[in-house]
């Protein structure tokens, strides 16, 4: 009987591992789709994770800002020239533009406007990518010790780059507009047609839109829509670069080329505020019950 | 044990490089180091430490990617059983043979992460474009896996070899009589 025992202890070793692994991948899931916590050990790895990849990543950081900064340094006095011409002719612009909201009555309207969209923007810095070449995600240096939370927009100078999709109290992980379970209500700047964003998994966006005429087109801007409650209106998506129509289909797809270079992302930028619509859907996913929650926002 | 730790840390350092690696190429031109790390351990370590290893090694690869944490976990303990299981009719310490095992298993890696992902991600959707990155990512892992199979042979006999020596200066101190 003991021999029999030690023989099966191995498979029965193995079997604890595998029946244990599948309890961890269903309860992320069970997390992920909001109905409970994100469990400690999913938040240890987390936690642990961003410290390391910040010191490993550090020389391969240096080597390209030091790069990056010889380059720049090469064209500046030339940039330098250019700039200033510009400047002087949008300063110009803006004088014009100023006087024209001041005599229509527009001017105090949109300071209102500004104030009302305004959301503080928190620096971040991306610590390390995702290894796995079917899911988009970015690991961060900012946790909900810094009030970031699941859910939260995060943009870098450029546009939209993704979502929140977990916390912890120094690190969060943010997934790409690229990934294929990110989905964002946008419109045609230009038209203002509606439709769907959805990440293709590669390097290009997927942009679903119901027909009415020929109101995308090539070149055509993107922007979020702010349907949804999860990102802001205005938020440049990208660009439309071809178009597929089928005579018989209702939903036509567009390609659209992102507005942010993601393989170029070092600093982002993570919008501290959620809608009532990201705290039904994100409520409580990856935020570890930290008591900074319960402090007021500024 | 000492082995199988050191080989674990060898498998967390192949994790971070190829997260700093992923920002300057795309995942699929990189190979995938954590699984030939996880075939190292099939082969140079016993199959209890291995596995315990292979876990820990899965669970920090989870870590640095959105996949359902216990994914790559649960993915690399198969990749351990199988390795092992080829290892017991093949002589995968030889570089060609490693190599082509190493191009084959990182195809059912592919195959398998996609099917987990199909079956529990939320919202995860299968694309045709996926196909060919997985056959794509075969060839740089097939290519480095000889390396690292012999780079986890030598820490682990680096291992061996200062426990021996440990357990040697033991000896001499022991009272002749």
């Amino acid at each position: 009987m003991g021999d029999f025992l030690r023989r099966l202890r191995l498979p029965l070793f193995f079997a604890a591992l595998l029946l244990a692994t599948l309890v961890l991948m269903l309860g992320d899931r069970r997390s992920r789709q909001g109905s409970e916590e994100r469990s400690g050990l999913a938040n240890v790895l987390l936690e642990v994770a961003a410290p390391i990849q910040k010191a490993i990543s550090w020389p391969a950081r240096q080597m390209r800002a030091a790069w990056g900064h010889y380059a720049d340094l090469v064209d500046v006095r030339e940039e330098n020239q250019r700039l200033e011409q510009r400047l002087e002719g949008l300063e110009e612009d803006k004088l014009q533009l100023e006087e024209a909201l001041v005599a229509s009555g527009h001017l105090e309207r949109i300071v209102r406007m500004r104030e009302h969209f305004e959301v503080p923007l928190l620096p971040a810095e991306v610590v390390g990518q995702d290894v796995s070449p079917w899911f988009r995600s970015l690991l961060l240096d900012r946790g909900n010790r810094d009030r970031v939370e699941s859910g939260m927009p995060v943009v870098s100078g450029r546009g939209l780059v993704g979502v929140i999709a977990a916390t912890t109290p120094h690190a969060a992980r943010a997934m790409l507009l690229l990934d294929r379970r990110s989905r964002v209500d946008a419109i045609i700047q230009r038209s203002r047609a509606r439709g769907i964003v959805r990440g293709a998994g590669s390097g290009s966006l997927e942009f679903v839109f119901m027909v009415r005429g020929d109101d995308v087109q090539m070149g055509d801007v993107v922007i979020t829509s702010g349907v949804g409650g999860v990102y802001p209106r205005g938020l440049r998506v990208g660009v439309v670069t071809e178009v597929h129509k089928g005579d018989a289909d209702l939903l036509h797809t567009a390609t659209v080329h992102p507005a942010v270079d993601f393989g170029r992302l070092e600093q982002v930028f993570v919008m501290q505020e959620r809608g009532p619509t990201m705290d039904l859907l994100y409520g409580g996913e990856g935020d570890l019950k930290a008591p900074v929650h319960e402090a007021p926002r500024p | 044990m000492k082995p199988a730790i050191a080989l674990c840390l060898l498998g967390v350092v192949a994790v971070m490089l190829e997260s700093v690696l992923a920002d300057a190429f795309p995942v699929r031109l990189l190979p995938d180091l954590p699984l030939l790390v996880t075939v190292g351990m099939a082969l140079t370590l016993s199959p209890g430490p291995g596995l315990a290893a292979a876990a820990v090694l899965g669970l920090a690869t989870d870590m640095d990617s959105g996949a359902l944490l216990g994914t790559h976990a649960f993915v690399g303990l198969l990749e351990f059983a199988l390795a092992r299981m080829v290892a017991a009719k093949l002589d995968l310490r030889r570089g060609i043979p490693f190599a082509v095992f190493a191009f084959g298993l990182q195809a059912l890696d592919s195959a398998l992460m996609l099917a987990i992902s199909r079956l529990f991600a939320p919202g995860f959707v299968l694309a045709a474009s996926d196909v060919v990155s997985s056959l794509v990512r075969c060839f740089p892992t097939a290519i480095v896996a000889p390396a690292v199979s012999v780079l986890a042979r030598r820490v682990v006999a680096l291992q061996k070899e200062a426990e021996a020596r440990r357990e040697m200066r033991i000896e001499t101190h022991r009272p002749v009589l």
